[in-house]
């Protein structure tokens, strides 16, 4: 249930307080407007396409239909053809919420006059874009670079609509970001702000105008509490590569809504904390509770996929099996409906939370330990464990206890084995839905990916103008689901990789590659391929990369300067092995050395390249490993982190050279 | 395409006929009635399509569709869903569906009512049109399965859809049928590609023809790609009015003449300026004494000045705003900026004429001999005493003269008002396509980062996407994006220089790159190995199961010059070097030039792609000169010795 449908039972008795905050728009300043429309360059970056000069929104309830009205403005500076798209403005709206008094101007400068042209109320133009979703649009005229272009409108909800965040950064650097609320005292909320530059209480609002980071505040006991935000100077957020979701990171204030009163004034809990939130989760008439149910119509199920006979884990992989492999995954569904689980068993199709949820339901009813688990994934902002935001919850796995140990469940990824997640559900705090619910911490530490791969040259046995190469890979389990995905995709993927791989590494033309591969479709085991070839030796010298094999086609980390925190998916164990049984009449004239690299004594990143050359058996031999133990590398050490995975690279480019000598 | 045609079968129809549209209602849809050895290569099999067009008058044609299809597998699924357009000239009259399953039970039905409704904001790049979607998927997994549909449509636009006999290589044929019915007096004209002969039957009663074709069993086949010559692989058949009414205007398709003609009187007197931006034209060129510097002169104000929003509602999407319009608001359409481009020409009286074109570089060539409405662009033509100048009136980017690969090379038509003529767009030259590029590199071992510098020089469609994104970047991003595109591990660029010069029209970016480079050589205890990573191979991958039968369409010309310097220091002497070579094919040649001279080494690499048709044998020279290409760029050994 939405927090917005409780509040909608809400009495909220405040008066209109119709409240803007006193900072200054920009267009109401002319000789600022003019300042600005002369100006090409700012210091806050030279080399922003445009700056957002002025972003505001101001929360304001009304008293007499206790419903919500936001005014929103915007002013941009253009300084570059490629940001002319931002003259272009479309609003999603649903059909809960009006849009009014759309305003918008374009200035330029034009002979050094400042000339203001206005967009028509007829060239803003409202569609239905999709079922509930109507669009209004519209494009400012006469904009090019240097212009400045200015809109402001009213939204009107229709629902009850409370404020949920504001963000300072955006794409563009921005000179002036305000952000107001009047919100009624009955509503206990907590502002909660992430900011680069701490913020100020000020006591008087007209303080705002001058200040870099500040926020005022006033109460009107029994009616309402008016607070708005202003920063200046705000630079652009800028993804990076190996982090989590931006909306972890950007400057921002997102409200947490603790309780609100009811009529009599008592104060029921929303969001207060986790167990509050659990608490609706877990209540009778959920979608989530169909898990917990009895589901008198799972027992057939049940006797049907288990064996009494059987231990209980075998039992439970087998449940496993069943809803995973016979359950078909449609996007698009719904979370959840009502008689869902009977639905999905019928027709054996599911949403990803149906699925998932259908998988702990026959869990419990087989009699194991076994609860939903709440989380947001990765491209999502992380739960926040001491500010519950529900909001963020975007899917759910199961989780199973038996004999003292925990397994965590996905069905819904035809390729991922029992006991395992997809890296995207590794994404910090989550939450067990049970009675009484239970944080966990579903943390990339816990995830390592791997391989080994071990290439075997040795000669041919009939023709000594031969080698045969043999490659075997064995996948550990992330990467046997990362390779079934992908062979899923193409089956003839793996067949194409070895080829690619054999073209750019080998000095030696190859005979058709033979490929097998075991476990293809035996999901539970971990991935072996093979691929034998024959090589043809041709030159009386060879110079030869002997790693077949790369850990890395490039470098990860290629900015020259990094801000945000560096977070990899999981650990990484990469192991190489290069035997190389030299034919008769062929010396080995140089090799590499062994090398050894890591990051920081407790050694975050290894890298172990070990080369070893036995004269008497002319047989080289290469074992290559790369670990990443930790999947949060320190900022701090950026430099030193690109260094060693260029020198990952660097080692698995180098060369041996092989040398005929007279017999 | 002998071994394309003998993949179907054609059915004569008897010669008295009548044609009614198969009452499918008692078809059997299970997936046991496919004729034997369809399913080969497929992952959907069409079980039946029939398309009638009922010409209705010159405004109006009835357009229905009734076809099955069954879906094989997971691949087939792109073929089941409803994707139906309507707009303002396109009302939907009808849908229905229906969802088999595997034995021919029915399992769901779907109306109208149940598609979803969509914008084509959310798909499109235009900003304002009247075109949407009617989208439905049965969302149906167990395959196979199969989905039925009947839609009936109402258009009142002179677009008339092709008949393809098979949407892709993927579905098979059991039947097709394309049927049309048009009043006599209305000259509706068709033409056939690659459609064997004596398919059509013809006939005619009450004053109205009845035209109607008909394939069955065409196989799936696999997938060939850079194998279309022209624009059809399978046998289709368009059909283009004669006379014609869009909403108040008549018209008339039947020849490139009449059809300009109609097209410039739809646009008539819509190109009149408002008098103050007259003066405004007049004194932006009064400095400039020939026609070309006054017509750069307009283009540099217009792309300073005017922007690219598409507003193509209803007749808008054929008929340009006007160019007062366009003064006002600083934007238009590629119709409304060509059309005041022209009109601020005429106004210092150039005259020009807006040209029709197919964009894109994967475009639609036009039939010459069959007129009809293929166009989704405008371009505008400006004759002059020394040469036409052809004009992008959309881009704020490209040069005067310039169309760039977007139009260039091809048939469009001139709208005049006495009605215009087909005429060819220039076309770029591998000489003036061209890539030339100088890496030196000097070499010193006591160095961990190595100083390299980049001399690149990009003419004509290999500028294409340099210029863009110069001219649209800051500095400090244009740094990071060129020294990035050589794919060195690590790179601090030091110096970044770069223009552009014009010769004929025809642009090219110059640039040179001083930058620093880790991981350019790879020590051992005795040499040095030079790597050669930045070697990008421009070829297409053609990648494709089992053997090659069609022939190799190469569309585009270039040349691409490489040429590196590696300058050594005393102590440090070659050990070995690439084989000088030259392989020499129809389709492409490339050889490397190996010296070294004293404390030199040049490297000069050559590649040259011919356009053209080629037979399928050449396949694999292609595979060989394809992989000689990706081989350079990690196995080109340059090996050196520490002395």
């Amino acid at each position: 249930m939405h927090f917005r449908n409780i509040l909608l039972f809400c009495c909220l008795l405040i008066n209109s307080h119709i409240v803007f905050s006193q900072v200054q728009s920009i267009v109401s300043n002319e000789k600022l407007l003019k300042q600005y429309l002369e100006q090409s360059v700012f210091e806050i970056d030279s080399s922003a396409i445009a700056i957002v000069l002025y972003d505001r929104c101001d929360f304001d309830f009304n008293n007499q239909t206790l419903l919500a009205k936001s005014y929103h403005e915007r002013t941009i500076k253009i300084l570059n053809k490629s940001a002319l798209d931002l003259a272009t403005v479309s609003i999603p709206l649903t059909q809960l919420v009006n849009i009014r008094k759309i305003k918008a101007f374009t200035y330029n400068n034009e002979n050094g006059q400042m000339v203001q042209q206005k967009i028509e109320k007829e060239d803003v133009i409202g569609e239905k874009l999709i079922d509930e979703i109507e669009i209004y649009k519209f494009t400012f005229p006469q904009v090019k670079e240097g212009s400045i272009i200015h809109y402001s409108y009213v939204i009107e909800y229709s629902d009850m609509e409370i404020p949920s965040e504001w963000y300072y950064q955006s794409d563009y650097p921005c000179l002036n970001s305000i952000y107001s609320i009047n919100i009624p005292e009955v509503i206990k909320y907590t502002a909660v702000e992430r900011s680069s530059v701490s913020t100020t209480i000020v006591k008087k609002e007209k303080e705002l105008e001058a200040c870099e980071s500040c926020s005022y505040k006033v109460e009107f006991p029994g009616r309402y509490v008016y607070q708005v935000w202003a920063r200046k100077n705000i630079p652009a957020f800028k993804n990076e590569p190996y982090s989590y979701a931006s909306n972890n990171y950007k400057d921002r204030i997102k409200f947490h809504y603790k309780a609100f009163a009811d009529d009599n004034g008592k104060y029921i809990p929303i969001n207060d904390n986790w167990a509050s939130v659990n608490k609706r989760y877990y209540a009778p008439d959920t979608d989530y509770r169909q898990a917990y149910n009895s589901n008198s119509f799972l027992k057939k199920t049940i006797e049907d996929v288990t064996d009494k006979q059987l231990p209980d884990l075998d039992n439970a992989k087998a449940i496993f099996k069943f809803v995973r492999d016979s359950i078909q995954l449609r996007t698009g569904y719904k979370k959840s409906s009502a008689n869902q689980l009977k639905y999905i068993l019928e027709h054996r199709e599911a949403g990803y939370y149906g699925t998932n949820i259908l998988l702990t339901a026959l869990l419990r009813k087989a009699g194991f330990n076994s609860y939903l688990v709440l989380l947001a994934t990765k491209e999502n902002e992380m739960l926040n464990a001491v500010y519950p935001d529900p909001g963020n919850i975007n899917y759910v796995v199961s989780l199973l206890k038996m004999d003292g140990k925990e397994y965590f469940l996905d069905a819904t990824d035809k390729f991922m084995p029992f006991g395992r997640l997809p890296y995207e559900c590794y994404n910090g705090f989550s939450w067990v839905l049970n009675e009484t619910g239970v944080e966990i911490n579903l943390a990339p530490e816990n995830v390592q990916s791997g391989f080994v791969g071990i290439y075997s040259l040795y000669p041919d046995s009939e023709d000594s103008a031969k080698l045969q190469l043999k490659a075997e890979y064995m996948a550990d389990d992330y990467m046997s689901v990362t390779l079934r995905q992908r062979m899923n995709e193409d089956s003839m993927y793996l067949k194409k990789y070895y080829q690619k791989l054999l073209d750019a590494n080998a000095e030696f033309s190859y005979d058709d590659i033979s490929l097998s591969i075991d476990n293809l479709m035996d999901i539970d085991k971990n991935l072996k391929i093979q691929v034998l070839t024959t090589m043809n030796l041709s030159d009386d010298i060879i110079y030869m990369n002997p790693y077949f094999h790369k850990f890395f086609e490039s470098n990860p980390f290629k900015d020259a300067e990094r801000s945000l925190p560096i977070i990899m998916d999981h650990k990484y164990n990469y192991n190489y092995v290069f035997n190389f049984k030299l034919p008769k009449g062929y010396i080995l004239d140089e090799y590499p050395e062994s090398a050894i690299y890591q990051l920081s004594d407790e050694k975050i990143i290894e890298l172990t390249n070990l080369v070893n050359y036995d004269q008497n058996l002319n047989e080289l031999n290469i074992r290559c490993k790369f670990k990443l133990n930790s999947i949060e590398l320190p900022i701090d050490e950026y430099e030193a982190i690109k260094a060693i995975f260029a020198q990952v690279i660097e080692e698995q480019n180098k060369n041996v050279v092989i040398k005929r000598v007279k017999n | 395409m002998n071994s394309i045609r003998t993949t179907f079968r054609i059915i004569i129809l008897s010669v008295c006929f009548q044609i009614v549209l198969t009452a499918n209602d008692t078809y059997n849809y299970a997936v046991s009635g496919i004729p034997e050895g369809l399913s080969e290569n497929a992952n959907a099999i069409m079980r039946y399509y029939e398309r009638e067009i009922e010409i209705i008058n010159s405004s109006a044609y009835l357009h229905k569709e009734r076809y099955a299809i069954t879906i094989l597998n997971g691949k087939g699924k792109l073929y089941d869903r409803l994707y139906e357009v309507y707009g303002e000239l396109i009302k939907i009259k009808k849908i229905s569906g229906v969802l088999y399953d595997s034995t021919g039970k029915v399992i769901k039905k779907m109306k109208l009512k149940d598609a979803t409704d969509v914008s084509s904001y959310i798909s499109s790049a235009v900003f304002h049109d009247d075109i949407r979607f009617k989208m439905y998927d049965f969302n149906c997994l167990q395959y196979p399965y199969t989905v039925a549909f009947d839609i009936e449509t109402e258009y009142t636009t002179f677009l008339m859809p092709d008949w393809i006999v098979q949407p892709g290589n993927d579905i098979a044929i059991e039947k097709t049928t394309f049927t049309v019915k048009c009043p006599k007096e209305l000259s509706l004209r068709y033409r056939e590609y690659l459609m064997p002969g004596g398919t059509l039957l013809h006939s005619e009663a009450d004053n109205r023809i009845v035209w109607q074709w008909q394939i069955v069993e065409y196989k799936a086949s696999k997938y060939q790609p850079y194998s279309i010559i022209g624009n059809y692989s399978v046998p289709a058949v368009a059909i283009a009015p004669g006379f014609f009414q869009l909403k108040q205007f008549k018209g008339d398709m039947s020849s490139w003449k009449s059809f300009s003609s109609f097209l410039y009187e739809m646009n008539a007197e819509r190109d009149q300026l408002p008098s103050e931006h007259k003066t405004f034209i007049h004194k932006l060129t009064e400095g400039f004494v020939t026609d070309q510097e006054k017509i750069n002169a307009i283009y540099e104000y217009m792309q300073q000045n005017l922007r690219y929003v598409a507003i193509e509602y209803g007749i808008s999407g054929w008929q340009t705003y006007d160019a007062a319009s366009v003064v006002k608001t600083g934007y238009g359409d590629c119709k409304g900026l060509t059309n005041y481009m022209k009109a601020a020409l005429n106004e210092i009286g150039i005259s020009s004429y807006a040209a029709l074109v197919n964009a894109g570089e994967d475009y639609y060539k036009l039939d010459e001999s069959f007129p009809s409405n293929r166009f989704n662009h405008v371009i505008l033509c400006i004759p002059t005493d020394e040469d036409t100048i052809w004009v992008e009136c959309t881009s704020q980017y490209l040069s005067l003269g310039y169309l760039s690969a977007f139009t260039q090379d091809r048939n469009v038509l001139l709208i005049k008002k006495e009605g215009g003529e087909l005429c060819r767009t220039p076309k770029y030259y591998k000489q003036n396509n061209a890539t030339h590029r100088k890496i030196q590199i000097t070499y010193d071992p006591a160095q961990e980062d190595q100083f390299l510098r980049i001399q690149g020089s990009y003419s004509g469609m290999a500028s294409d996407n340099i210029i863009q994104f110069v001219r649209s970047s800051s500095e400090k991003d244009i740094r990071e994006q060129r020294s990035e595109k050589y794919g060195f591990q690590s790179a601090a660029v030091s110096e970044y220089k770069q223009n552009i010069q014009f010769s004929q029209f025809i642009p090219t970016f110059h640039e040179t790159i001083s930058l620093k480079v880790k991981g350019l050589f790879n020590n051992t205890q005795r040499r040095v190995f030079v790597n050669t990573t930045w070697y990008s191979n421009p070829m297409n991958k053609i990648e494709q199961e089992g053997k090659r039968t069609a022939p190799i369409v190469i569309e585009k010309q270039m040349l691409m010059v490489d040429t590196i310097q590696i300058d050594l220091p005393r102590e440090i002497a070659i050990e070995s070097l690439p084989t000088s070579f030259k392989d020499t094919f129809p389709f492409a040649s490339v050889s490397l030039d190996v010296k070294s001279l004293n404390d030199k080494i040049i490297i000069i690499r050559i590649f040259e792609q011919e356009e053209g048709v080629y037979d399928a044998n050449e396949f694999e020279n292609y595979q060989k000169i394809y992989t000689t290409m990706e081989k350079m760029n990690s196995k080109m050994k340059i090996v050196l010795n520490r002395i």
